[in-house]
């Protein structure tokens, strides 16, 4: 039973009893190999040491990982946990090949300095949900609401409906705005706002 | 593509690069820099070049979300930006990495590099740029398919939300298959809720005794003392009072003080007891809902097979309200207006008689009132409630079934009968507005002329009898008006008794309802199951005059793996279910590693086997906490595992959430193959002896059926498994094959040696391949 259980490939079943060793048979072997390494690879997680692995940023702005003697020119990184454990567990992904993951990284602290601050720069912008600082300004109407808010990037000025899942509550005090276009904005601490500011979330949740 | 206005300090700009407006075949307003500061830049495509003019980080930079519709400010001064212009022939291909909140333009050609990058709301115009590109390098490969497969991705979860499936219906069957034992009286019983609130109850009784008791002061001083005593200058008040001299003054004022003290007081009072009511009723209907949680825990399967769980969950919690309210906030209510009404009287036949019995005289035409016509008003709300309960039960079928109705075309008739089931609610409020209206005229008319037959009756006797006062006849009218309330608290009281009870006697039917399957009493746990499984002599139906199966025997090794094959109702999932002692055998035994499994602690068993079944159930959680359901205190690598031995890692690593994805109810909604592969990593983390697939991988593709497949025959060295699948080669890996039909045994054996048999198995077997091979698949 190949593993894969996939059929194998032409030139396989009907002719390999009767060739014998030859080309046909190394082909078979070669293909053997590969399927029983993609499905090592499909059960099991290969977590990333940072012995292991050299993340570099190129000039074309994306992060290579050699890893194995093997250059992966571009990768791109998930957080696994965005939420709930945003620093540990990133799931390495080739992007130049569907994306297939190579590993996790299971602490980033773990690697070094300059792995580290690429990987979060990286993460950041992947992830990119400000913060916000202060709420200037909410406007409700029909259904829309409107806001204008200070985040630790600047001034921002989105809306969203109010009806659907755009305000999620994480936890006690964390709430995630999701605007109509896609964008995230998180307050991770609603207690620390003002009062003032307090009461015009609260009419929204 | 419809072209926005091109910004015009960028027409300048762009003038002032020597590119006139026409040359400007797409232009787009990446917003971002790659450290994520918000900054203006543009794009500008022509037929030679790419200009791209990045922006600098200005403080003053606002971000505004494209939703908000308002034209992207102007940049004060394009000129201090940097500029780039790359030729088209550097560049091979322009592509669009979508970011989970942003995205970000990369070239191919030359180098490889990231170009801009922007905010998620920007990528429609960065793909209309992109696709222009396309169009203007390869005019002949369609650049719509890179557009559209864009949009594709663009927006992967928004427009997909559905409202929650499933249907209501369905709650009597499973009310007549509850088996109410003999119990305390359902009135009695609610008592038993209140228990560990003595206290508190005893303090809320002091609080309404106290309020009665200043009602009952008030006529007394406003009426006696007020008038025969203070205004008429009675010198026995002063006495009471101990107020030396004829200080009437004073007196009035001590009076009047300790009425508004009454006042005060009651005030006060009902605050608090309105604190205790709410601490009080909330415990109450918490305790209420977690007997029945726990209850329904404990019931079988048969017990919830008509009834859509959720339905009969939302019932359970408004039946613990309604039951609550009763016992909380109107029995203390109901004792104390009883209270009130024999104090009431008494104190008036005391100071009275006379004009007790006249002031009493016309009451029963008030209770007559409230007793038996106000009851109709309330039979026209139920009707009420019943309309728009019809209305809530259309919408909902229309919403859960939408897929349906719109599969039949069947709209307009949907449409019109939701406008009939609109008008009966309608017809209802107009009934309930004209007798309500009519009501309450008539009543408050009967109110007062009570009222005023006591006052001429009353007058009468000031008149012509020396001993009854005009305060005392003050005191009298402001007692009567005073009982008016009680009745009508108490007629209400005892009409909604009824509905409580009911709702109460729902509730402790599934509180008493007996799990049919229980715990022997010397149950034991199998803690090193090996996990071989016999059948002896099983006989079987879900009704009792229609067997399943009849003394069906079979054994299965430990650690092998099952295949069961059959034609659908020929009693596969029936099978698993006895297995796993969802249900109880009628006659013979199953055995577990030679154990009874009735002697098996229930606990245990469920420990040991898993199962994952046709219809996936997600809980409203994230992703993460419904694969870990079975074990809670799994770590996350132990999670990551389980679920990329089921395949679901890189679905769910794709994301936007990851494994924090809300799933469930109004959460994102999963496809049937994704809901299989969370089952499947839910009952690999729970690594169970006995692992039971019934048609487990029925709606995933062939490809990922593979990868399961694969996975799980790794799963399956240590474990037994019982598999059940329509595709047959879904069988592959299994030891040993069953043929089902009609709840018997028809073929059994490896798969050489059933298709030796050349029966059913490789009837089946030849229609499937063939079938496979029409397709082009195998
Ligand atoms: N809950 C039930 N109550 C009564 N009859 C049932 C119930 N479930 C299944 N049956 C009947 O039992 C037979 C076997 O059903 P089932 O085991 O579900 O078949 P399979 O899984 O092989 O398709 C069918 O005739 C079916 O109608
Ligand atoms: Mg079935």
């Amino acid at each position: 039973m190949a593993p894969m259980g996939g059929p194998p490939p032409a030139g396989g079943r009907n002719n390999m009893p009767m060739r014998g060793p030859g080309p046909v048979n190394t082909q078979e072997e070669i293909d053997l190999a590969r399927l029983a390494e993609r499905c090592d690879e499909m059960m099991q997680i290969r977590y990333l040491e940072p012995a292991d692995c050299a993340f570099s940023e190129k000039d074309s702005g994306f992060i290579q990982l050699k890893i194995d003697e093997k250059v992966y020119t571009h990768v791109d990184i998930y957080r696994v946990f965005p939420y709930t454990n945003p620093a540990e567990y990133l799931s390495v992904r080739d992007a130049e090949d569907a994306f297939r993951e190579i590993g996790i990284i299971r602490q980033l602290s773990a690697f070094p300095e300059e792995t580290i601050s690429l990987i979060e720069r990286h993460l950041k912008l992947r992830y990119f949900t400000p913060e916000i600082k202060e709420i200037l300004f909410v406007k409700r109407r029909a259904g829309v609401v409107t806001m204008k808010v200070r985040t630790e990037y600047g001034e921002c000025r989105f809306a969203f409906r109010n009806n659907s899942n755009a305000v999620i509550r994480l936890g006690e005090n964390r709430v995630f705005i999701q605007d109509m276009d896609e964008n995230r904005y998180q307050i991770p601490d609603v207690t620390k706002l003002t009062i003032r500011e307090q009461k015009k979330l609260d009419a929204l949740l | 593509m419809d072209k926005k206005p091109l910004p015009k300090k960028l027409a300048e700009t762009a003038k002032t690069l020597g590119i006139t407006e026409e040359q400007i075949i797409a232009f787009a307003c990446p917003d971002m820099n790659r450290d994520c500061a918000f900054v203006k830049s543009y794009l500008l495509l022509t037929k030679e070049m790419l200009v791209i003019i990045d922006g600098k980080v200005n403080p003053g930079n606002v971000f505004v979300s494209e939703s908000l519709g308002e034209v992207p400010e102007e940049t004060k001064d394009v000129s201090e930006h940097e500029i780039r212009k790359i030729p088209l022939e550097d560049l091979d291909a322009l592509k669009l990495s979508s970011q989970i909140r942003t995205g970000l333009m990369y070239c191919e050609g030359q180098t490889t590099e990231v170009l801009s990058y922007f905010t998620i709301a920007r990528y429609g115009e960065m793909l209309q740029l992109t696709a222009a590109f396309t169009q203007l390098k390869h005019p002949q490969a369609g650049g719509e398919t890179e557009t559209e497969r864009g949009r594709r991705r663009r927006r992967p979860e928004t427009k997909a939300r559905r409202p929650m499936e499933g249907a209501p219906e369905g709650m009597d069957e499973t009310e007549k298959k509850m088996r109410p034992r003999e119990h305390l009286p359902v009135s009695l019983r609610l008592f038993s809720y209140l228990k560990p609130h003595r206290f508190r109850l005893a303090l809320v009784f002091l609080c309404y005794i106290a309020v009665a008791a200043c009602n009952l002061v008030w006529p007394y001083l406003s009426g006696t003392v007020l008038y025969d005593q203070i205004m008429s200058r009675d010198p026995a008040i002063l006495k009471t009072l101990h107020i030396q001299g004829n200080r009437f003054i004073l007196a009035l004022g001590l009076v009047v003080l300790g009425m508004a003290a009454a006042k005060f007081l009651i005030m006060v009072i009902s605050v608090l007891q309105n604190l205790l009511n709410a601490v009080i009723s909330n415990h109450v209907i918490m305790t209420l809902r977690n007997d029945v949680f726990a209850s329904m825990g404990e019931l079988e399967l048969r017990y919830f097979q008509n009834a859509q769980t959720g339905t009969l969950m939302v019932r359970v919690l408004q039946d613990a309200n309604i039951v609550s309210r009763l016992i909380v906030d109107e029995m203390p209510g109901c004792i104390i207006n009883i209270f009130t009404l024999v104090s009431t009287v008494v104190i008036m036949f005391s100071l009275d008689v006379k004009l007790a019995l006249a002031s009493l005289l016309l009451l029963p035409l008030t209770v007559f009132m409230s007793a038996k016509i106000r009851p109709r008003l309330h039979v026209l709300f139920g009707k009420r409630h019943r309309a728009e309960r019809g209305l809530n039960t259309a919408l909902n079928d229309n919403i859960a079934g939408a897929r349906v109705v719109k599969v039949f075309g069947k709209e307009p008739e949907e449409i019109q009968k939701f406008e009939n089931t609109n008008q009966k609610v309608q017809d209802a409020e107009v009934d309930i507005t004209k007798f309500s209206g009519l009501f309450n005229a008539s009543y408050s008319f009967v109110e007062e002329m009570s009222t005023l037959f006591i006052w001429a009756i009353g007058a009468y006797l000031v008149l012509r009898t020396e001993y009854i006062s005009y305060g005392l006849l003050l005191t009298f009218i402001g007692y009567v008006a005073q009982m008016n309330r009680p009745i009508q608290d108490l007629v209400r009281i005892f009409r909604q008794w009824v509905d409580s009870m009911n709702a109460a006697e729902r509730l402790f039917e599934i509180i008493d309802a007996q799990p049919q399957i229980t715990d022997a009493p010397d149950a034991l746990d199998l803690d090193h199951a090996k996990g071989e499984i016999e059948l002896k002599h099983v006989d079987f139906g879900y009704e009792p005059n229609i067997p399943v199966f009849e003394d069906f025997s079979f054994k299965v090794p430990a650690g092998s793996m099952l295949g069961i094959v059959g034609r659908s109702g020929a009693g596969k999932t029936t099978l698993v279910n006895i297995i796993s002692r969802m249900y109880e055998v009628n006659k013979g035994s199953i055995r577990i590693d030679g154990v009874d499994i009735r002697d098996i602690s229930l606990r245990s068993l469920r420990k040991n086997i898993a199962m994952v079944s046709q219809e996936t159930y997600i809980f409203i959680g994230t992703i993460a906490e419904n694969i870990a359901y079975a074990k809670p205190e799994a770590t996350r690598e132990e999670i990551i595992a389980a679920a990329k031995l089921a395949s679901a890692h890189d679905f769910i690593c794709k994301l936007p959430d990851g494994y924090d994805t809300v799933i469930g109810a109004s959460g994102r909604n999963l496809s049937g193959g994704e809901r299989q592969r969370l089952s499947i990593a839910r009952a690999v983390l729970a690594d169970p002896k006995i692992l039971i697939l019934d048609e487990a991988t029925a709606s995933v593709d062939t490809e990922t059926e593979r990868a399961i497949q694969t996975s799980l025959a790794a799963l399956s060295k240590n474990r037994t498994t019982l598999s059940i699948a329509h595709r047959l080669s879904t069988l592959r890996d299994a030891d040993y094959l069953i043929v089902l039909e009609h709840g018997k045994i028809t073929e059994q054996g490896t798969h050489e040696e059933l298709m030796r048999l050349n029966g059913t198995y490789c009837m089946l077997k030849e229609l499937q391949t063939n079938a496979l091979a029409l397709k082009g698949l195998e």
